[in-house]
């Protein structure tokens, strides 16, 4: 009796009874290495974007330096100025009316 | 045999083979860590590795939020000819080639490139040495030209069919180009920093350190932990240039350099009640253009000549000793001390003169004689040096940038081996001192800002992830630098060198404004040298309620070299355009209760007329439909009358605005040529002549 007992506990009876856990824990398992290997993808495709807004920034920049050094005065009448148009060397007034 | 010896014989093999198991996992083990360490461990480095993170260098932004400097990404674009297959490289090569004659860094004709590149490929897969898989194409291009090379053939197919290698450089831009280049300073690696980028590197350049990175599929990324990383980006800084001034400035500047081919010059704009500066330009001539290599502004000291005589009259005023109507004898502009000679820059005949007018002519006679007088000795002149103190000219402005040298101004005491008896008379029209163009300026900004020295200023705020870290106030050195009735009494003076003295030449009824020419001798020791100098103007406007200060300084200009003539037309120019800019420096046309009364004959068109009227609340009456009017005033009223156009007929155009009379004449087929601008007077065909195909002469007032 006792023999069999022993039988028992090294045999299957044990390993049947806890194999949902084992299953769980190969389950927890493959979680944590997919886990592992999402994050890493995400951390590439971080990475990746990353890249792709200082590239982007560094076109926005690049335009619109172009276009703030083209809106100064100077550059302006570079391109305007000819027989025809004239700077305005004037100095402006101001006509304030009081509508009471 | 016994069931039970079979059972441990299987036991012994089964620990048997656990047993070899171990061995070798233990063996394995030993030879990967340590026979095989290095070579392991060496090809583990390609995969992960420290790597500097690099935090993008903080921008630097003007007063109104446009970019002054900035970080921006170059591409060097390299080719490996082997990357592709031969199919592709076959097609494409030609065309590829023929884009890299013109857009490539190097000087190959198209044939050229083909050939080499394909020795290069050839000669790669044959293993031979002179084969390449990494060639240059372009060493720094920008992102458009980036662009249109992603486009060419072969190299759109990207980086493993097409062979496109791209590196990314952060170079440092300033999307003004030259405007205040030197202010803003320049970021380089083989020396030292100038400019803002130098003095505000620690903040600019935020933390740069070393991150663990591996390779995962082709990238870089963080080893571990991302929030393991503590890169910051480096801190913004908001400066107090004003863009619009700045580009004013360095055009006017710079046009005046190229007229009087002068060696460099700079200007100063700054803001009265502050010190804010709003613009600051630096010339040098190299390679015969003028450049921004050196800010003479604020590093470069040298003798400012008449320009400092403010000082002088001031020191002269708050101790007493005169008074603007104080007589002096010019003694027509030539008068000895001890053993020198000293002149007024252009002879005169003038003599017994108040001391406001020998400020105004600029005579350095009558200033040097008064100064002399009350501070000649050596014991007075203690007193005049501790009113320059007083002046802030003895010490640095304080402006945060590295490179101000200490206004060097002799004391009678501590330089008593450089102290003559004509030290005090030469000073006195600033000589035998050394200031920089800012430290002058600070001055006059004082007398405009009613004796409150204010401490210059270009940067704000520093800002940190767009929130503000530190801010920057305005800072007072001396709320009173002398006395309200002293500083009254030089503001009236450097009117008047505008309105009658010196610069009369440049003033204008359009607006006031105060200031002092100043031309200076550099090399006047040596006889036999030609001459040189520096020509120089320092004021503020408007004069009445000054908003700005500036000064200009044009060292060594040819042709001409006097200070109203070379600098102060460049300082009226920048201030006009300051007054278009500037809504608040603009005047506003007076209203008054005295009616004006309409002189001269108004014509016109209807509806205009009825709008103004309507608008300035006058009373009027239409007796006409017709398009084309005359108005004028009636007891209580204004009356709106025809105007008669009849066709084939000239009609009085006299009264009318240019651009109705031209409307007017050119409908009825006459071509008009103007004189003048505003209202027509004259008309050169009299009205009511039978009209023809003629040409018609306006005058207008």
């Amino acid at each position: 009796m006792a023999n069999e007992k022993k039988s028992k506990l090294l045999g299957t009876d044990i390993i049947f009874m806890n194999l949902p856990y084992l299953l769980f824990l190969a389950f927890l398992g493959v979680i944590y290495i997919s886990n592992t290997y999402a994050a890493e993808r995400k951390l590439r495709d971080t990475q990746l974007l990353n890249k792709q807004i200082k590239e982007a920034k560094s076109e926005y920049i690049h335009i619109q330096q172009q276009i703030m050094h083209g809106a100064t005065q100077t550059q302006l009448s570079k391109k305007t100025v000819s027989d025809d148009l004239k700077a305005n060397r004037s100095i402006p007034e101001k006509i304030t009316v009081n509508r009471s | 045999m016994t069931k039970k010896n079979e059972l441990l014989i299987r036991v012994y093999v089964v620990m048997l083979i656990f047993i070899i198991a171990a061995v070798v996992i233990m063996w394995r083990a030993f030879t990967v860590s340590v026979l095989e360490g290095d070579q392991w461990r060496e090809k583990a480095g390609k995969y992960v590795k420290l790597l500097p993170v690099e935090s993008e260098r903080g921008s630097i932004f003007s007063h109104e939020g446009s970019l002054l400097a900035t970080s921006v990404q170059f591409f060097e674009i390299r080719f490996d000819p082997a990357a592709s297959s031969q199919k592709n490289f076959d097609k494409h090569i030609k065309g590829l080639c023929a884009m890299l004659e013109k857009y490539a860094d190097f000087d190959r004709s198209k044939y050229q490139w083909e050939s080499y590149l394909t020795s290069k490929r050839n000669g790669w897969f044959n293993k031979k040495e002179k084969g390449s898989r990494n060639i240059m194409l372009a060493k720094q291009v920008d992102h458009d030209l980036y662009k249109k090379f992603k486009t060419f053939p072969l190299l759109e197919l990207g980086a493993n069919g097409g062979g496109l290698i791209i590196n990314r450089i952060s170079k440092r831009e300033k999307p003004f180009k030259s405007l205040a280049s030197r202010t803003i300073g320049l970021d380089r690696d083989n020396s030292d920093n100038v400019g803002l980028e130098g003095y505000y590197d620690d903040y600019l350049k935020g933390t740069v350190s070393d991150q663990l990175m591996k390779r995962l599929s082709g990238v870089w990324v963080p080893a571990n932990d991302l929030s393991d990383i503590d890169e910051r980006k480096g801190d913004d800084i908001v400066t107090t240039i004003d863009v619009r001034m700045q580009d004013v400035m360095h055009t006017e500047l710079g046009k005046a350099m190229q007229t009087y081919r002068a060696d460099e010059g700079c200007a100063v704009l700054m803001e009265v009640a502050t010190g804010k500066i709003r613009a600051i330009t630096n010339f040098s001539k190299e390679d015969g253009y003028y450049r921004e290599v050196y800010n003479h502004a604020i590093g470069k000291s040298s003798e400012p000549g008449s320009t400092f005589k403010l000082a002088s009259v001031m020191a002269l005023l708050e101790s007493g000793a005169a008074k603007p109507t104080t007589l002096v004898d010019l003694n027509r502009g030539e008068e000895r001390f001890h053993d020198q000679y000293m002149k007024d820059s252009s002879p005169h005949g003038r003599r017994l003169e108040s001391l406001e007018t020998a400020f105004t002519i600029s005579s350095n006679v009558g200033i040097a004689k008064l100064v002399d007088e009350r501070f000649g000795t050596k014991s007075k002149a203690k007193d005049y040096i501790a009113y320059l103190e007083e002046f802030g000219l003895r010490n640095k402005t304080g402006v945060k940038l590295t490179g101000e040298p200490a206004p060097y101004i002799k004391d009678p005491e501590k330089n008593n081996n450089e102290w003559y008896g004509t030290t005090i008379p030469w000073m006195a029209h600033g000589y035998e001192l050394m200031l920089t163009p800012l430290q002058v300026l600070n001055l006059y900004n004082a007398v405009a800002n009613d004796g409150v020295l204010m401490k210059p200023m270009l940067v704000t705020e520093i800002l940190r992830d767009e929130k503000v870290l530190q801010e920057f106030k305005p800072e007072v050195l001396n709320d009173q630098i002398a006395s309200p009735s002293t500083i009254n009494a030089v503001q009236k003076m450097l009117e008047n060198v505008v309105l009658e003295g010196t610069a009369k030449n440049i003033k204008t009824d359009k607006y006031n404004f105060a200031g002092k020419t100043g031309t200076s001798t550099v090399n006047y020791n040596s006889k036999t040298k030609k001459k040189k100098y520096t020509a120089s103007f320092a004021g503020y406007f408007p004069a009445e309620k000054p908003k700005y200060s500036m000064i200009v300084v044009i060292y060594d200009p040819h042709q001409e070299y006097y200070g109203n003539k070379v600098a102060a037309p460049v300082f009226r120019a920048i201030a006009d355009r300051c007054f278009a800019l500037e809504k608040d420096l603009q005047k506003t046309i007076a209203e008054t209760d005295e009616a004006e009364i309409l002189q001269e004959k108004q014509s016109g068109y209807a509806n205009d007329f009825e709008t103004v009227l309507a608008y300035v609340d006058v009373d009027y009456q239409k007796r006409t439909n017709k398009p084309w009017v005359n108005i004028h005033p009636t007891l209580n009223k204004m009356a709106i009358e025809d105007k008669k156009i009849r066709p084939k007929v000239v009609p009085d155009v006299t009264g009318m605005g240019v651009r109705d009379a031209v409307y007017v004449l050119e409908n009825l087929g006459l071509h008009v040529d103007l004189n003048g601008k505003g209202k027509v007077t004259k008309q050169s065909i009299l009205p009511g002549t039978a009209l023809k195909d003629q040409r018609i002469e306006l005058n207008l007032n």
